[in-house]
């Protein structure tokens, strides 16, 4: 039986705070088998096909840090089984950004496996501006939760 | 699909819940350690998400100027295991124009060899990428 759980709506998660650098972002495309210079590795490539004169990260990176953001809140044992993230990229994230995945819940409905829990998400750089807006959602087991009266 | 033999994209007869080819790729523990490395969390469990593979398989079909992720929604099923080989379907989800700038959504489903359903991915990609320098500069 997993941890009891309780949540309510305007909730706030505690933040997550990642720093950006740019072999973290080597990192990360070689994890994926993405060994060729790309926009997201290579200063030339950068400027040659995005315009911009130094490399930025993956979208998919901020996808990561909320995934880590969620799965903490909600715990493993429900959010790597019934989560999810959706995130719109609105600005670039750049090498040696500094950024914090903030969030708290604005919805909750019931599914038939359960009580969905979704989390309004946005994550901001250093100087405060929004890099991306989404939400987040796990699906919690009614028996993770208190009884309903 | 070889390479060599890659299409041209062409808007027009791009046709949404068109396949690209499924492949299979194997998880090693070394793009797990990788990846939990580059996004500094030592729990990480879904790397997957760093292969791309909705992306992937479009380029195994299409060539083009490249592009940039708009907007991605990842779905957590099962969190894969390294030493397992991953069999990725996709297809085209979407394409629509957005203040004059061409969108394609693509869309994967990454299933284990045992027949785990691990996870599912929609990435929104602007195809010009050139977007990014006219609006953030340098």
């Amino acid at each position: 039986m997993g941890k009891m759980r309780n949540y309510t709506i305007g909730q706030e998660l505690p933040p997550l705070t990642k720093h950006v650098s740019q072999a973290r972002i080597n990192l990360f495309e070689q994890s994926g088998n993405k060994l060729e210079p790309s926009f997201f590795t290579d200063a030339e490539t950068a400027k040659k096909t995005l315009g911009l004169d130094s490399p930025m990260a993956s979208g998919r990176m901020s996808i990561s840090y909320s995934l880590e953001f969620l799965r903490r809140f909600f715990g493993e044992d429900v959010f790597n089984r019934s989560g999810m993230v959706d995130l719109r990229n609105l600005r670039p994230v750049r090498t040696g950004d500094t950024v914090t995945v903030k969030g708290k819940i604005t919805v909750m409905t019931r599914e038939a496996n359960g009580q969905r829990v979704t989390v309004e998400i946005s994550i901001e750089n250093q100087k405060g501006e929004t890099t991306s807006a989404g939400i987040g959602a796990a699906i919690v087991p009614a028996g993770f939760l208190p009884p309903v009266e | 699909m070889s390479d060599g033999k890659r299409l041209t994209v062409d808007w027009g007869k791009l046709e949404i819940g068109e396949p690209f080819p499924s492949y299979e790729y194997l998880l090693t523990q070394e793009m797990v350690d990788k990846y939990r490395e580059g996004v500094e969390d030592p729990e990480a469990r879904f790397p997957t998400i760093s292969v791309r593979v909705d992306v992937t398989a479009f380029y195994q079909k299409y060539e083009d100027v490249g592009s940039v992720n708009a907007r991605c929604a990842f779905y957590c099923y099962n969190s894969p295991i390294s030493g397992k080989r991953l069999r990725v379907t996709a297809w085209l989800a979407d394409k629509y124009i957005r203040r004059e700038k061409p969108y394609l959504v693509t869309e994967a489903v990454s299933v284990d060899e045992d027949g785990r359903l691990i996870d599912r991915v929609i990435t929104h990609e602007l195809k010009r990428p050139s977007e990014v320098g006219k609006k953030w500069g340098k």
